[in-house]
C-alpha cells in the first residue's frame, strides 16, 4: 500500500470521511469502518505499532464518553432511560441515542481510515501529496518538521520525566503539579534551543527552503481520481437508498 | 595565503546577539590536507569557529578566507562554500531531520540540484562507508545514538567536501565507535580530504592530530604540533587542560631517569617500545592483504592467502576490508584498533594478517615503518 500514490490515498480519506459525515444513515459509518479496519489491517500486516493499539483504545473510550454526553443531553422521542444523579435526573431519548450512536460511529470510522492513512504513508509521501494539491509549501515543511521533531521531544520529555523521578518530583499531588509544570516548561525550553540548533544544521547541509523527496512516491493516476469519485458516489447512494427505501430505517 | 592552508581566519572576532564574546580576534592557518584538532574546553569558541568557516555565523570583524579567498554571503557563494566545507555537529539530532537514513543522507546533494543518479551514488557511497547500508530505509528515530552519529556523518560525506569539519565526533560514543570513526577519518584523509575536528579530549587530540590549535575563552592560544604545547605545563593548566598521559609518562620519565623526550611515543605500543625496549629474539611479520576493490562491491581477497582458515590473527583496517570480512563470515580477532593490536601480536613473536583497504597500505606501512624508524621496533611487512 505504500507503493500507491499518496495523493490518491489521501483523496479516498477524505471522500469516506466527508460521505460519513453527510449520511444520515448509521450503515455507512459502519461502512466506512470497516473498510478502513480491512485497508488497515492490509497495511499493517496485523503488526498494529504499540502507539496505533493505544490510540486505538484511548480514542474508543473517548468517543464512548463523548457519546455517552451527546445522548444524554439531546432531547427530542420517547425517553427510553431515565436516572438520577446528585438530584438532577438524566434520560436518554430516542433522538438522544440516535445522535450519541451516529457521532460515536462517525468518530470510531474516522479514526479508521485515518489510521490507515497514516500507516499506510511514510512522512515524505504525506509532503508529497500537499505538495500536489497545491498546498503551501511552508504548511508542509512544518508538517515534515513537526514530525520528525515530536519524536525528539518526546525524547526529552522522557529525559526530563526520569530526571524528575530520580529526585521524588512527584510525591504528592502538589509536588506532582508544580514539576509536571517546570517539565512544560523545560521542554518548551528546550524546543526553543532544538529549533535555534537545527536551522544552523539546516543553514549547513545548504537548505533552500523545502525538503526535496528523494524516493518520490508513485505518481497520480486516472484511475486513482476516479476512486474516491466511486467511494463516495457509491456510499452516498447505498445511503439514500436505506433512508428512502429500507424498512430498518437505519 | 600560502596555497598550503586551505583556511585561514585574520583577526575574527564574533558576538551572540546576548553582547557574550565568543571569537575574539582568532587568527588562525588550516594546513590542506591535514588532520587537524581544534582544542579547548568547554565553552571556548570552537562550535562557534566552525560555524564561521562554512558561512553560517558572520564575523563582526575580521576575515574568513578559503583557497585564499575571502569568503562571499551570498546565497549562491555560501551554497558552494557549503558544498566544500561540510559540517558535522555534535549531537546527531540537531542535524537529522529526515524520516528515514536514506532520505537524510540525500538531503544535502539534492539540495545542490543535482542530477538523480549523482544523489543515488552519493548516498550509497556514503552509507558505505559509515557502513548503514543496511539499515538506509529504517526511520531516523529508531535508530540508536552512535547509528544516529554516523547518519549524521554519512550526510556531511555526501556533499563530497573537501574540508570535513566534525564537532566533537567521539561525545557519546564507545571505544570501538571512536576507533572506527577516526580511521574513518585517517582513511578520508589519506584520499586527501583535510579533516578538521574539535574536541576537550586531550587523548584523542594527542594521538589522532597532525597539528592542534587551541582555544580558551574565545582566544587563539596556540598553533602547531601536540608536542609543542603538552611541553608547556604552565599554560595547559591555565587553559584549563591536562596533558595527555602518554605524553606524561614520557616527560617524567626524561625528568626521572634523563631519558630523551624525543621522540614522542603517541600510542600505548609506541611508548611501550620506546620505554621499555626488549630485545626480543623472535618478531613476527604483518602480511598486510590489500582489499582492493570496485568501489560499493564486496572486495575479493587474493587467492595467495587462506581466506577463511587463516591460522595467524587477523585485523582489519579501513571500511572495505571490515565490510569484506563482515559479509563472508570471516573470523577477526581486531575489528578496530587493529594496527596498536597488529604492532603487539608482532613484538610478541606471533604472524598477523591485515586486511586492509587498497587506498590505506600505503598509510599502515609508513605508520609500521615510523614504529622501526622511531622507537627502534622494525616489523617486517609483506604485501600481498
Amino acid at each position: 500500500m505504500r507503493r500507491w500514490p499518496p495523493l490518491g490515498k489521501l483523496l479516498l480519506v477524505l471522500s469516506l470521511l466527508i460521505v460519513s459525515l453527510v449520511s444520515t444513515s448509521l450503515l455507512i459509518p459502519i461502512a466506512v469502518f470497516v473498510i478502513g479496519m480491512v485497508l488497515l489491517i492490509r497495511s499493517t500486516r496485523l503488526r498494529f505499532p504499540q502507539v496505533i493499539s493505544l490510540a486505538l483504545l484511548e480514542g474508543m473510550i473517548i468517543f464512548l464518553i463523548g457519546a455517552l454526553i451527546i445522548a444524554l443531553i439531546t432531547k427530542g422521542g420517547a425517553v427510553l432511560f431515565s436516572f438520577h444523579i446528585l438530584g438532577l435526573e438524566l434520560s436518554i431519548t430516542e433522538e438522544g441515542l440516535q445522535r450519541g450512536l451516529q457521532v460515536f460511529l462517525r468518530a470510531l470510522a474516522g479514526a479508521a481510515v485515518m489510521l490507515f492513512f497514516a500507516t499506510s504513508t511514510p512522512i515524505p509521501h504525506f509532503a508529497s501529496a500537499l505538495r500536489q494539491l497545491r498546498v503551501p509549501s511552508y504548511i508542509t515543511e512544518l508538517v515534515i518538521l513537526v514530525y520528525r521533531y515530536s519524536f525528539l521531544l518526546f525524547e526529552q520529555l522522557e529525559v526530563l520525566y526520569t530526571a524528575a523521578q530520580c529526585r521524588v518530583g512527584f510525591r504528592g499531588a502538589k509536588n506532582k503539579l508544580r514539576t509536571t509544570a517546570q517539565l512544560a516548561v523545560g521542554l518548551f525550553i528546550r524546543s526553543l534551543e532544538v529549533a535555534e540548533r537545527s536551522q544552523i544544521a539546516l543553514y549547513c547541509r545548504n537548505f533552500k527552503g523545502d525538503f526535496p523527496t528523494f524516493r518520490p512516491p508513485a505518481k497520480m493516476t486516472a484511475a486513482w481520481a476516479l476512486i474516491p469519485v466511486f467511494a463516495f458516489a457509491a456510499l452516498y447512494s447505498l445511503n439514500y437508498w436505506i433512508t428512502t427505501f429500507s424498512y430498518f430505517g437505519w | 595565503m600560502s596555497p598550503e592552508h586551505i583556511l585561514e581566519t585574520i583577526d575574527l572576532t564574533f558576538e551572540y546577539p546576548n553582547k557574550a564574546v565568543a571569537l575574539k580576534e582568532v587568527s588562525l592557518r588550516i594546513p590542506r590536507g591535514k588532520k587537524t584538532v581544534i582544542l579547548g574546553s568547554n565553552g571556548s569558541g570552537k562550535s562557534t569557529l566552525f560555524l564561521h568557516f562554512n558561512g553560517v555565523l558572520r564575523p563582526k570583524s575580521g576575515e574568513v578566507l578559503y583557497e585564499g579567498k575571502r569568503i562571499e554571503y551570498g546565497a549562491k557563494a555560501l551554497a558552494s562554500l557549503r558544498e566544500s566545507i561540510s559540517v558535522v555537529l555534535q549531537n546527531p539530532d540537531d542535524q537529522i531531520f529526515s524520516t528515514t537514513v536514506e532520505e537524510d543522507v540525500a538531503f544535502g546533494p539534492m539540495n545542490l540540484r543535482l542530477p538523480m543518479d549523482e544523489v543515488e551514488r552519493r548516498v550509497d557511497e556514503s552509507l558505505f562507508l559509515v557502513d548503514l547500508q543496511e539499515v538506509r530505509e529504517r526511520p531516523t528515530q529508531q535508530l540508536s545514538f552512535g547509528q544516529r552519529k554516523r547518519v549524521a556523518l554519512a550526510g556531511a560525506l555526501a556533499m563530497k567536501p573537501k574540508v570535513l569539519m566534525m564537532d566533537e565526533p567521539t561525545a557519546g560514543l564507545d571505544s570501538r565507535m571512536v576507533h572506527e570513526l577516526l580511521e574513518l577519518a585517517d582513511e578520508l584523509n589519506q584520499k586527501g580530504l583535510t579533516v578538521i575536528m574539535s574536541t576537550h579530549d586531550v587523548e584523542t587530540a594527542y594521538e589522532w592530530a597532525d597539528e592542534i590549535r587551541v582555544m580558551h575563552r574565545g582566544r587563539m592560544e596556540f598553533s602547531g604540533l601536540p608536542e609543542d604545547f603538552f611541553m608547556d605545563d604552565q599554560k595547559v593548566q591555565s587553559l584549563s587542560l591536562v596533558a595527555p598521559m602518554l605524553f606524561d609518562v614520557n616527560r617524567r620519565l626524561n625528568e626521572v631517569r634523563g631519558d630523551p623526550l624525543a621522540p614522542y611515543p603517541r600510542t600505548m605500543e609506541e611508548a611501550i617500545h620506546k620505554l621499555f625496549p626488549s630485545p626480543q629474539a623472535k618478531v613476527g611479520t604483518v602480511k598486510l592483504v590489500k582489499v582492493a576493490v570496485q568501489p560499493f562491491r564486496h572486495p575479493e581477497l587474493p587467492a595467495s592467502t587462506n581466506g577463511h582458515d587463516c591460522k595467524e590473527a587477523v585485523g582489519v583496517y579501513g571500511t572495505m576490508a571490515r565490510k569484506w570480512a563482515h559479509d563472508n563470515g570471516m573470523k577477526v580477532d581486531y575489528v578496530f584498533n587493529a594496527l596498536e593490536h597488529c604492532a603487539r601480536e608482532v613484538s610478541m613473536g606471533r604472524d598477523i594478517v591485515m586486511l586492509v583497504d587498497d587506498a590505506l597500505v600505503g598509510l599502515v606501512q609508513q605508520k609500521l615503518r615510523k614504529m622501526g624508524q622511531d622507537f627502534g621496533f622494525h616489523v617486517p611487512v609483506t604485501v600481498q
